[in-house]
C-alpha cells in the first residue's frame, strides 16, 4: 500500500478584487499543477466585492480545482468548515476515482448505486483521518475592517471542526497586505501559542489587496512543508515497515 | 473529470410534471412540488404511475446522498419496531438539466416540521413526550455506534395520522468518533463553548437540550447575531443564564442544563424526561392519563397558570373600575 501523502489546501477569504502584484488565477493554476487545491470564499456585506470581484473568485476556484463560496459574514464560520470538508472529498474522490479507472475502467459515478455506496465509505473515513494542511488566505486589506469579528470566530470555529477529526492537521495563516509594509505575513499555528483566532483579531486591516503575491506565499509554505514531510518519511521508512 | 461541486441552491429546479426516470431502476416518478431544501439537497414531492407518494431527494454530491442512503438503511434496521425513520426505496440517477444527478427516493412522510407543529401552545404542552420520543431514537442509534448530530426541530416531522416524532434527514448521522459533518450552530456544543465538535452521545444530548431552551425559552435573534461574532466563553454564561431565569418549565429546564455539562448517558435523560413527566402528572390532575401523544388533551402547565393569573388581576381590576364608577 502506498504512503498516504496527506491532503493541502489553500483557502482563500476576501471581500475585494486583487489591486497588486501577480495574478491570483494564474498562481492558483500553478498550484493545483502542483497538487493543491485552491477554494474561495467570497463576503458579500457591504457590496463591496462588486461583479469584478465575484468573476476574479470564481475563476481562481476554477483554475485552482477548488470550490467558491459567495457568502454573508455571519454564515462564513458554517460555509468556511463545509468548503474545507468538501474540498478534501473532492481530492480523495479524484484519487480514488484515477485507481478505479485503472481497476475497472469507471470511475464511482458510473458504479451502480450498491458500489458508489461502499467507496462513499471509504471515501468519507478517509476525510476524518487523512492529514491535512490548509493555508488559510486572508484578506485584511482596509474594507475588511467591520468584517474581522465574525473572520477572527470563524477561525477559532474553524479549528474546533479540524481538531474533532482523527486526522492530524496544521493551520498557516496567511494575512495581506503585511502590518508593516510587506506583502503578506505568515503565521503557523505551532509558531502562535496565543491561538490563531486570537492572533486575526489583533490585526488592523488597513491597504491595498495583493491576493495574486498572497497565494503564492501559501503555495511555497505548503510546498516547504512537503519537502519536509518527504525527508521525514525516508528517515523513519525502515523503523514504520518493522512497526507493520 | 468535473471538479465542480455545486451547492444545493446551484441544482435546478424541477417544474409541477416532469417526469424522472431511474439510470438504473428504470422505475419513473412524476415531479408534484418542492418540499424543502437542506444542507445537501433539494427535496421534492414525486408520485409513480399508481399515484404512490414518495419523498426524492436530489443532490450535487453523490457521495454525501450514498452515505445517507446507508444511514437510512441502518436506522430502519435498528428501529424497525418504533417505525420512525422514512424507508430507502432506491439510490439512482435521474437526467435532467444535461445532466445526471444522483437521487435518494424514501417513502413519503406527511407531517408537520417540529419547529411547526410547536408554534401551537397546545402542542407545546406535549413537548416532554415529543422530547422522550427524540431521546428514544437517538439512544437506538447510539447504540448502533452513531451519533445524528444535527438534532434541529426541522430535520423532525410530527406524522400527521399517528402524531409520532420521525426523522427525516439523515445526512449529519455520523460514526461516534468521527468530527461531525453538519451542524446548526445554536445547537452545536463546540459553538456554546461546551466541549468539542467530535460525534459522541453527549453532543446529541446537548443538542436536545438545546432544542428544548429554543423552544421553551426562545433566544432572540439579535442575541443569535450578537453571540455569533462573542468568544465561546460569553455564549456559555448566555446559555448557562437563559437556562435559569425564572419561568414556565423551570423543572425541565434544570434538569436539563444538568446534561448541557455532564457527560450523562441518554437513558439517564429519558429517565429524568420520564421523571419530569410524572412530577406534573401528580401535580396536575387532568395530567392523570398522559401516557401518549394521542391521549394528551388539553392540559394545564405553568405557563396556564400565569395565564390564568393574570386573568384574574385583569378581572378583579376590571370589577373594581365598575364598581368605582358605579
Amino acid at each position: 500500500m502506498r504512503e498516504e501523502p496527506g491532503i493541502r489546501q489553500i483557502l482563500l477569504i476576501t471581500d475585494g478584487c486583487s489591486n497588486v502584484g501577480t495574478d491570483p488565477v494564474y498562481v492558483a493554476q500553478c498550484a493545483r499543477a502542483r497538487g493543491m487545491t485552491t477554494s474561495v470564499i467570497g463576503i458579500l456585506d457591504e457590496g463591496s466585492l462588486g461583479e469584478q470581484g465575484r468573476r476574479e473568485a470564481q475563476n481562481i476556484a476554477e483554475a485552482g480545482g477548488g470550490i467558491c463560496r459567495l457568502v454573508q459574514a455571519h454564515d462564513l464560520s458554517q460555509t468556511m468548515q463545509m468548503v474545507t470538508r468538501q474540498t478534501m472529498q473532492l481530492t480523495l474522490h479524484h484519487v480514488v476515482n484515477a485507481e478505479l479507472r485503472q481497476l475497472v475502467g469507471e470511475t464511482s459515478d458510473g458504479l451502480p448505486p450498491e458500489t458508489r455506496t461502499k467507496v462513499a465509505r471509504f471515501v468519507e473515513t478517509m476525510t476524518d483521518e487523512i492529514e491535512l494542511t490548509i493555508a488559510l488566505v486572508l484578506d485584511a486589506s482596509a474594507s475588511m475592517q467591520s468584517k474581522m469579528a465574525a473572520v477572527r470566530e470563524s477561525v477559532r470555529d474553524l479549528e474546533f471542526g479540524l481538531s474533532a477529526r482523527r486526522g492530524a492537521y496544521e493551520l498557516i495563516v496567511v494575512t495581506y497586505p503585511g502590518a508593516r509594509g510587506e506583502a503578506v505575513d505568515l503565521v503557523r499555528q505551532r509558531d502562535f501559542a496565543g491561538g490563531l483566532a486570537d492572533y486575526i483579531g489583533s490585526l488592523r486591516p488597513s491597504g491595498n489587496t495583493p491576493t495574486g503575491p498572497a497565494l503564492e506565499a501559501a503555495m511555497s509554505e505548503l510546498l516547504r512543508d512537503r519537502r519536509m514531510d518527504a525527508l521525514n518519511d525516508g528517515r523513519s521508512g525502515d523503523v514504520r515497515n518493522h512497526v507493520v | 473529470m468535473s471538479y465542480k461541486i455545486a451547492d444545493a441552491t446551484d441544482i435546478p429546479s424541477l417544474a409541477e410534471g416532469t417526469v424522472l426516470t431511474g439510470r438504473f431502476s428504470k422505475r419513473a416518478y412524476r415531479v408534484e412540488h418542492l418540499i424543502g431544501i437542506g444542507a445537501n439537497g433539494a427535496v421534492y414531492l414525486v408520485t409513480d404511475d399508481e399515484a404512490k407518494r414518495y419523498a426524492l431527494k436530489v443532490s450535487a454530491q453523490a457521495s454525501a446522498l450514498a452515505v445517507e442512503c446507508d444511514r437510512l438503511r441502518t436506522m430502519a434496521s435498528i428501529s424497525r419496531d418504533l417505525n420512525v425513520s422514512p424507508d430507502v426505496v432506491a439510490l439512482d440517477d435521474v437526467y435532467f438539466a444535461n445532466a445526471f444527478w444522483p437521487v435518494l427516493v424514501m417513502t413519503y412522510i406527511d407531517g408537520v416540521a417540529l419547529d411547526e407543529w410547536m408554534k401551537t401552545r397546545e402542542n407545546l404542552q406535549q413537548f416532554p413526550m415529543v422530547l422522550e420520543q427524540l431521546v428514544t431514537m437517538l439512544t437506538r442509534l447510539h447504540d448502533a455506534g452513531f451519533a445524528y448530530c444535527d438534532v434541529k426541530p426541522a430535520n423532525f416531522l410530527i406524522e400527521k395520522t399517528s402524531r409520532r416524532l420521525t426523522m427525516i434527514d439523515f445526512g449529519g448521522v455520523t460514526v461516534i468518533g468521527q468530527a461531525v459533518k453538519e451542524f446548526t450552530e445554536p445547537f452545536d456544543r463546540a459553538w456554546w463553548g461546551f466541549g468539542s465538535r467530535k460525534a459522541d452521545v453527549h453532543y446529541d444530548l446537548f443538542a436536545v437540550c438545546m432544542l428544548a431552551l429554543h423552544l421553551l425559552r426562545p433566544i432572540p435573534k439579535h442575541d443569535l447575531k450578537r453571540l455569533a461574532t462573542a468568544h465561546p466563553r460569553e455564549r456559555r454564561a448566555y446559555v448557562t443564564n437563559q437556562m435559569s431565569v425564572p419561568g414556565p418549565h423551570l423543572e425541565l429546564l434544570d434538569r436539563l442544563s444538568r446534561v448541557l455539562t455532564d457527560a450523562c448517558p441518554s437513558r439517564d435523560v429519558l429517565l429524568m424526561i420520564q421523571a419530569y413527566l410524572r412530577s406534573i402528572q401528580s401535580a396536575t390532575p387532568s395530567y392523570a392519563h398522559a401516557g401518549s401523544v394521542r391521549s394528551a388533551r388539553r392540559r394545564w402547565d405553568s405557563t396556564d397558570y400565569g395565564l390564568l393569573a393574570a386573568v384574574i388581576v385583569f378581572a378583579s381590576s376590571l370589577v373594581g373600575i365598575l364598581v368605582v364608577s358605579r
